[in-house]
């Protein structure tokens, strides 16, 4: 029986009107507040600058909060490469408060492409660096604790409350640094990969786990304030024998204490044990039964013991992306819908599940960039 | 004189239009893509297919290389740790074994003829000298499919703390030269028995070293200034000779990577400002060549087979490109940021040491916390098109 698309009666897209030339959402996280915080990106044009948004979920609303040219001083026609992003950089505090990176490839105003590497520390058209910031989400007040990587971008941040710390890469040059809450306290723990991390995940002992470009698992040991290798890498193509172009691309800890994963280049499932001193990961096979699929993205945990992703058709395959739940407890997947809602074909990077268990996903590559909302 | 009732319209004059827009997925590659493309490039991580990775992350960066003319190259780390390693052209790269317990900030590799080299490194603890016997690195054959490995043997240095941070030589008696940091000793390694002496010192050394074709040894110190020992007559000079520098910046002046070239002069860069420079040995006349790259710090140089000058700008914080000068037309250009594809796909943002093969090629040394060593080709010049025949 071939596969309805996305059913209206649950699932609307909530259009980001008020900034119709935005194209991309990279960060989308769940506040203490019950609300829904997004980083809306503008990557394609030049001049661009990122926004700082909230979806009111008992309202059923946007709610702009911050222009990341004027939180940074940074206007778009500052001639250098704009603070265009907020990439995988929003990390919610339990006290409300909101932290944030921004990031680059937004080209300068009136330049159609930018590289980061052509223009390091070009005095006039380089990226100045990512800056750190911090909204309040109380009180509306805006932080900027000013460039923290100079010419990089901080593609990644997570923050560890409990030691007051946050962790993040950069990009271009992928080094793993960590810094206090006000930025300062950096510390360069050097270059971890070829091009720079896209997933990472706090075990409940508050190390973290992430991964080179070629699939190695990375953790860093929060004891001993050191990253180890850990040698040890998902499935990947018989043909593709060093996982190359195959970072580990999303990841999310589950009710079971297993950490749950998707890689970049092939369509298998992955999962390890943080618990274990030097975890293995495990190759859980394909995220689609019965069908190969190209990708999987969008790995989102639900409040019932599933996760949901995407499984995106490989060139020459079949057409469309299909929704698919997995549980965790009998590792059935489940062909939910096609990514596709009123004619319309969406794709998504991130999301997340509220406690009603409302699934909110953040679309990449549309203009104007939007919000999907699957309610049970 | 025109008719008269006949239009006198001027001449249009000439117009020069800008570049056509080139659609938007082949701008990258014509007009913004920062890589090395004029020659090839391939990139080799620090480690041997059959063996457990043994150079680890933080002591990989690649201080210092030597190519001998079998096609071997040796190479020094930098780090917690140093380690030699070798490029087989047979099999890649393999792991000799560490020369250090503690951490090294700099190293130094000489040819001693033959098979032998000698090798030294330095740090914030002191630093060690040893010499290797390549014999069995450099005879591998067929059918041999993990790294020989010969034995590294410890030479003594003069004083506890020293450490080697440059060698010049082998002199004409088969002697070598070695400068120290952070003490500026000037040592002499002798033949044979490599027992060392103090011949010198230099205050605020930079680690370069130079044996000129006279027997003359140069080098460089405090605010870019060049010395030179003779060691016939044992006499240290500083010479009135700096290396160029921004106006208002001699206290902060300084060299890296002297290179003696065929041509008879000595290039060098600066560490301030990344000026490449000449040196006459004859006149002692310094000439500032110019800068091949906005950033400051030439990190090390060498002449390929073609004549041209090789070299590395990379500033603190910056990021590494190789860049080419013309000695005779004493022109620049900017080859670009050092990324491969083969057999490792990696760019390099740090690179701090390069030596030419036997084939003219470039071995390249990266310095940061994962290292590889690339090995860049200069493009083969393109032949000229026949003469035609002459027409009957």
């Amino acid at each position: 029986m071939p596969l309805k698309p996305l059913d209206p009666r649950k699932w609307e897209a909530v259009v980001f009107s008020e900034h119709p030339l935005h194209d991309t959402i990279w960060s989308i996280t769940l506040g203490h507040d019950g609300h829904v915080y997004v980083g809306l990106c503008l990557e394609g044009r030049g001049g661009g600058v990122a926004q700082l948004y909230v979806y009111d979920t008992r309202e059923r609303c946007l709610r702009h909060l911050a222009d990341m040219g004027e939180v940074t001083g940074e206007p778009p026609d500052s001639g250098h490469a704009t603070q265009g992003k907020i990439h995988f950089a929003l990390c919610h505090a339990r006290d409300g408060k909101l932290y944030g990176a921004t990031h680059c490839t937004t080209p300068p105003l009136g330049h159609r492409i930018w590289s980061p590497l052509a223009m390091w520390g070009d005095p006039v058209t380089s990226f100045p660096g990512a800056h750190l910031f911090r909204y309040d989400t109380l009180t509306g007040e805006v932080v900027d604790f000013g460039v923290i990587t100079p010419n990089d971008g901080i593609p990644y941040l997570m923050l560890d409350e409990t030691r007051g710390r946050l962790y993040g890469v950069t990009y271009p040059k992928a080094r793993f640094f960590s810094m206090s809450l006000q930025g300062r306290d950096f510390r360069d723990y050097g270059r971890i990969s070829s091009w720079y991390p896209i997933s990472m995940v706090f075990d409940q002992a508050g190390n973290l786990y992430t991964s080179d470009a070629n699939s190695q698992l990375i953790k860093y040991d929060v004891t001993e304030d050191r990253l180890v290798f850990l040698n040890t890498k998902p499935y990947s193509q018989p043909w593709n024998t060093d996982s190359r172009y195959s970072w580990i691309t999303d990841v999310c800890l589950a009710p079971d204490g297993w950490v749950y994963g998707l890689t970049y280049s092939n369509d298998h499932l992955l999962r390890f044990d943080p618990r274990e001193a030097s975890p293995k990961i495990e190759d859980l096979g394909p995220g689609l039964p019965n069908t190969p699929s190209g990708t999987l993205r969008c790995l989102v945990p639900d409040r019932k013991g599933s996760l949901y992703y995407l499984a995106q058709p490989a060139s020459g395959q079949r057409v469309g992306t299909v929704l698919v739940r997995y549980d965790v407890a009998t590792r059935r997947r489940t062909a939910v819908a096609l990514m596709e809602l009123d004619g319309e074909a969406y794709f998504t990077w991130r999301g997340v599940c509220a406690p009603d268990n409302t699934l909110y996903l953040a679309t990449i590559g549309r203009v104007p960039a939007c919000l999907l909302i699957g309610r049970p | 004189m025109p008719p008269k009732g006949a239009s006198r319209r001027k001449p249009p004059v000439p117009v020069l239009t800008a570049p056509e827009a080139v659609e938007h997925a082949s701008l990258y590659r014509t007009k913004a893509f920062p890589f090395v493309s004029e020659g090839t490039v391939y990139c080799f991580g620090l480690r041997e297919y059959l063996v457990e990775p043994s150079i680890p992350r933080g002591e990989s960066a690649i201080g210092a290389l030597l190519a001998l003319a079998s096609g071997t190259v040796f190479g020094l780390t930098t780090g917690e740790r140093s380690h030699l390693f070798y490029f087989h052209p047979g099999f890649g790269v393999a792991h000799v074994g560490p020369v250090s317990d503690g951490p090294a900030g700099g190293a130094a590799l000489l040819h001693l003829g033959g098979n032998q080299i000698l090798g030294g490194w330095w740090g914030p603890k002191g630093g060690g000298l040893f010499r290797h016997n390549a014999t069995v690195e450099i005879g591998q054959g067929m059918e041999q499919f993990r790294g020989a490995k010969g034995a590294i043997e410890p030479l003594k240095l003069p004083e506890v703390g020293y450490g080697l941070a440059a060698f010049a030589g082998p002199t004409d008696d088969a002697a070598a030269y070695g400068l120290t940091l952070p003490d500026g000793a000037l040592i002499r390694i002798d033949a044979g028995s490599h027992r060392t002496k103090v011949v010198a010192r230099v205050a605020n050394p930079t680690p370069v070293l130079v044996l000129l074709p006279s027997g003359v040894l140069l080098g460089a110190f405090a605010e870019g200034r060049l010395w030179q020992y003779a060691p016939d007559e044992g006499r240290l000079t500083a010479l009135d000779a700096h290396a160029p520098c921004q106006k208002g910046k001699r206290y902060v002046a300084g060299v890296q990577g002297l290179i003696l070239a065929d041509d008879g002069l000595v290039y060098g860069g600066t560490s301030t400002d990344g000026f490449l420079f000449s040196f006459d040995p004859a006149t002692h006349a310094v000439v500032n060549l110019g800068k091949p790259n906005r950033q400051s710090n030439i990190r090390a140089l060498a002449q390929g087979h073609d004549g041209r000058l090789y070299g590395l700008v990379e500033e603190p914080q910056g990021l590494a490109h190789l860049f080419r000068f013309e000695p005779t037309t004493r022109g620049f250009c900017d080859l670009g940021v050092l990324g491969a594809a083969f057999p490792e796909c990696w760019t390099a943002h740090s690179l701090g040491a390069i030596t030419v093969g036997p084939n003219g090629e470039l071995f390249i040394g990266e310095t940061d916390s994962l290292s590889h060593l690339f090995v860049y080709y200069p493009p083969i010049p393109r032949r000229k098109e026949p003469t035609p025949l002459p027409r009957e």
